[in-house]
């Protein structure tokens, strides 16, 4: 992914101790794929309590935690937060937003705000993917849905308006294989819900074994990909 | 909610006959997920050309180890061509055993040669069920998530009364 043109971190920068935020951006990118890191102000993923930034460029576990029973938003956030792994923290919250059509970040108590909109983001390139694969749907009404308080438009308004500078296709951003192989697999539970839900029906056991036995022609299905199959299989 | 002894009895009970059998089609599908054919062969899919056999194991939304008594062979998260090579090792091999923990259906499938894949879920609160064994009478038995487990018809329709 291309996000350098658009992304901080923030070394050698005065700290607040009151707000635990950068007040000047940083020089180098932590790890382009975070939305976390695309707020140039934020310090240690937002969670000085668990993460420290020795090195002013990136922040580090010290509790070194192996995984986290929770499974939304906020665990997926620290525990790829943890390992530094922001992609598999940006694809592993785009697939639980894929799967989770009615979650809304505002509402949830375990996020920050940063957070919150680290997630709107998340939720705005699956959206915005969506509509690459259905042109018909006007990205600015996914826009509104999936950004659902003032605060969050604000926050993330500072982002999305970086974009336009960013060389990434939708595709790119859901298509293709996911960066860690457990991921991949909740790619396919999340397709599988897409089918059913474009069918107006479940899959029973044989269908979905089916459409997984059918995609073994191909090197490295995305999330459209396996839905296509699907709907290639049992589809309107 | 929690996974009694009498859950971890009848998920034993389902799988008691497949013990001895002999490994086959042992395959990487998406991501990490593992596929494991016992049994005879059933004539190809007529759309995917896919052969399985009577029962078929597909180990899903669950990370997991292929390991001896002394060391870790692979891990579910290493390199995709890593694993292909390694879970190979276990067509040919009989199943010897298989061990269901609790408190999270962690699951030992042991195969001769001293070869085992452990099975250890990592999501609690999510939809993506652990492992599924497909039966010869038609049947699945899908574990997980959670403390969930059934068994049902695999053409069954999810929506079609039991």
């Amino acid at each position: 992914m291309y996000l350098n043109n658009f992304s901080f971190s923030f070394q050698k920068t005065a700290s607040s101790p009151y707000i635990n935020r950068f007040l000047s951006a940083d020089t180098i990118v932590p790890g382009a794929a975070n939305p976390q890191a695309l707020n140039r102000y934020s310090y240690t993923l937002n969670n000085p309590l668990r993460y420290t930034d020795p090195t002013g460029h990136m922040a580090v576990s010290d509790t070194n935690e192996a995984g986290c029973s929770g499974g939304g938003p906020a665990c997926i956030i620290e525990m790829y937060g943890g390992y530094c792994d922001d992609d598999g923290m940006a694809d592993s919250l785009r697939s639980y937003v894929r799967r989770h059509k009615d979650y809304n970040p505002a509402t949830d108590t375990d996020l920050s705000i940063e957070d919150q909109a680290t997630v709107s983001i998340a939720m705005f390139q699956v959206a915005a993917d969506d509509a690459y694969h259905a042109p018909q749907t006007n990205i600015w009404d996914i826009l509104k849905s999936v950004l659902p308080s003032a605060e969050l438009i604000v926050f993330s308004g500072m982002i999305i308006d970086g974009l336009p500078k960013i060389n990434m296709s939708p595709d790119e951003w859901s298509g293709g294989r996911p960066s860690n192989n457990y991921a991949q697999n909740r790619q396919f539970k999340g397709a599988v819900s897409e089918i059913e839900s474009q069918l107006g029906r479940k899959l029973n056991q044989d269908e979905i074994r089916q459409i997984h036995d059918s995609l073994h022609h191909l090197e490295d299905p995305g999330f459209w990909d396996i839905v296509k199959e699907g709907l290639n299989l049992f589809g309107k | 909610m929690s996974i009694s002894e009498v859950d971890i009895l009848k998920i034993n009970d389902k799988i008691a006959p497949l013990i001895g059998m002999k490994a086959w089609g042992v395959s990487l599908g998406i991501g990490s997920f593992v596929t494991i054919e016992f049994g005879k062969a059933l004539p190809s899919d007529k759309v995917t050309g896919r052969q399985h056999g009577e029962w078929h194991l597909w180990i899903y939304c669950s990370a997991w180890r292929l390991e001896t008594e002394k060391e870790v062979i692979v891990g579910s998260e290493d390199e995709r061509s890593i694993l292909e090579d390694a879970i190979q090792q276990l067509n040919g091999t009989l199943l010897n055993s298989v061990t269901i923990t609790r408190p999270a259906f962690d699951t030992i499938f042991e195969f001769d040669g001293l070869n085992k894949i452990r099975v250890f879920p990592l999501s609690f609160h999510d939809d993506c069920e652990y492992w599924m064994l497909y039966t010869p009478d038609g049947n699945v038995l899908t574990v997980g998530p959670g403390t969930s487990w059934r068994i049902e018809k695999s053409s069954k329709q999810k929506d079609e009364p039991n």
